[in-house]
């Protein structure tokens, strides 16, 4: 029998934590809907959602509504639990991804609390390789949905991405061993503190092509554009989730964007010093009277901030590639994946490796 | 030196960063699109809409005088002209009806009229609830030109 002091002390270490991040990530995953369209829109010439609300503010709130209130339809012939299980799957495996995502150093928040809290929900040691792992298996929900739709375009909507998923998934891997073997550690709080003196992004030669391949084969994972092949319009009607309706349909546009948010924290944790704020030339010039000035107020915005700008950026950046570049073949996207990016991620890692070896860095 | 100039384009995926500057630049310009019921277009010069009917002089009745030529000339048979005898033997239009769900606003019934009765706004939101709304009679015309003729200069606000 637990007493008093240990359900508060839960309560208070993991309740509230987990409380907030849901929060953040749910309303996270609606606004980028709306962020993405008004983004597509501008970058066409055109003006976006308007009218419900403010510039279309609401328009999210509208969708999840309609979403909500839709017809729940199950195929005839579709396998009935492996398709409502599939977008769960697909979900769980997308937010279980934030637990070890440290979006800040331990604060105080300006002195409000008697002692310092860590702004994640879990400290993993082996915070990368879960997050990776989760993704692998959120490609099951992919596959399950194509599968038991009974659909031939979610069928070879779910194959596709299957082997996309797995292809790229190696490249990626090896991106992201490189940055492990730079910080030492696979810990993403360590792999923060590791940047302090210099990001990951510039330790020349393997940091920009790491940051390259992890970044290609990031958009590869979140099956966006140019790589959206298992969801490709023109082929495939809407891919895995062409049978879904309604808030199953919601629950699978949701995840991706959750995917996009992981992979975007990832790349600014990584290669972009995590929450270290921008500084320029500290070693050089950095007593240097204006710059100095400069340094010292980017330096005073706080940690999280600048997390999240990273983050923002990178889903700007993201949404920004699917509105310039068109959709690769099914062949090339295979090629790049095997013929490219993984021997040079192998050489990138060999790079590291030595570089590490010689103390080069 | 075109060929290596070709491989380090490639290597550094040039046209991609072209093609990614571009779309920046096109997100940074105002959008073309015009916010249609609030923000409407000035009509331009000469443009058929809506038919109306013009008063005569006297600003009492209408000014056709029954000559049946826009009856003859519209190609979709969308306009019925129908005179009689009046009580000083003059010709009197008793019936001038309009089917707008015949029309193809092609402007001839205003080109043949000889006194410039029957002439066309640049209306053309018609869109209505009922078939009725859309059959126009000689009294419907003469009160769309009342309201038309009332405040000319086009149907809405431009940039």
């Amino acid at each position: 029998m637990p007493d008093m002091q240990q359900i508060l002390n839960f309560v208070i270490t993991i309740g509230i934590p987990v409380v907030v991040l849901l929060s953040f990530i749910l309303a996270n995953a609606m606004y980028l809907q709306l962020m993405e369209r008004k983004v597509l829109a501008h970058m066409q010439s055109r003006l976006g959602p308007m009218r419900t609300g403010w510039h279309g503010l609401l328009q999210p709130v509208a969708d999840a509504v309609k979403f909500m209130f839709k017809e729940d339809i199950i195929p005839a012939k579709a396998d009935k639990w492996v398709f409502s299980l599939a977008p769960l799957i697909f979900l769980v495996m997308a937010f279980g991804g934030f637990v070890a995502i440290p979006f800040g150093p331990p604060t105080d928040f300006f002195g409000i609390l008697s002692h310092k809290v860590p702004l994640w929900v879990s400290n993993l040691n082996i915070g990368v390789l879960y997050i990776v792992a989760l993704a692998g298996i959120g490609t099951y929900g992919v596959i399950m949905a194509g599968w038991a739709s009974n659909n031939k375009y979610s069928l070879m909507g779910g194959f596709r991405s299957a082997a996309q998923m797995i292809s790229y998934e190696i490249p990626m891997g090896f991106a992201i061993v490189t940055v492990a073997l730079m910080a030492g550690s696979l810990n993403l709080s360590e792999i923060v503190q590791a940047q302090s003196q210099k990001w990951f992004i510039i330790v020349l030669p393997v940091g920009p092509v790491a940051f390259f391949l992890y970044l290609v084969a990031g958009v590869a994972e979140t099956n966006r554009a140019p790589f959206d092949l298992p969801e490709a319009e023109s082929e495939l009607v809407a891919g895995y989730f062409t049978e879904y309706s309604g808030i199953r349909f919601g629950i699978f546009y949701m995840a991706e964007y959750m995917n996009m948010m992981i992979v975007s924290l990832l790349a600014s944790i990584m290669f972009f010093g995590g929450w270290m704020p921008v500084q320029i030339f500290p070693q050089w010039l950095g007593g240097i009277g204006i710059i100095a000035w400069i340094n010292r107020v980017l330096a005073a915005i706080p940690p999280t901030l600048w997390l999240l700008g990273k983050l923002y950026f990178f889903i700007f950046f993201y949404m920004w590639i699917r509105a310039t570049l068109p959709r690769y073949r099914y062949d090339q996207l295979m090629t790049i994946a095997w013929k490219i990016l993984l021997p040079l991620s192998l050489g990138t890692l060999l790079v590291a490796a030595f570089m590490k070896q010689a103390g080069w860095m | 030196m075109n060929k290596l100039k070709k491989v380090l384009r490639m290597i550094f995926m040039l046209e991609i960063v072209e093609g990614m500057a571009l779309t920046l630049k096109t997100m940074l310009t105002p959008a073309v699109t015009r916010q249609y019921p609030t923000f409407k277009r000035k009509s331009f010069a000469g443009s058929r809409g809506l038919h109306y009917m013009d008063r005569d002089d006297s600003g009492l009745k209408e000014r056709c005088i029954g000559c049946g030529l826009c009856e003859a000339v519209c190609p979709a048979k969308a306009i019925t002209v129908v005179t009689t005898k009046g009580p000083n033997y003059e010709k009197v239009v008793s019936a001038y009806e309009l089917d707008l769900l015949r029309c193809v606003f092609c402007g001839f019934c205003v080109d043949a009229c000889p006194v410039n009765a029957i002439k066309m706004s640049p209306n053309f939101e018609l869109a209505c609830y009922s078939r009725r709304d859309v059959f126009f009679t000689k009294d419907r015309l003469i009160a769309e030109g009342d309201k038309y003729l009332g405040k000319k200069g086009g149907a809405g606000n431009d940039q």
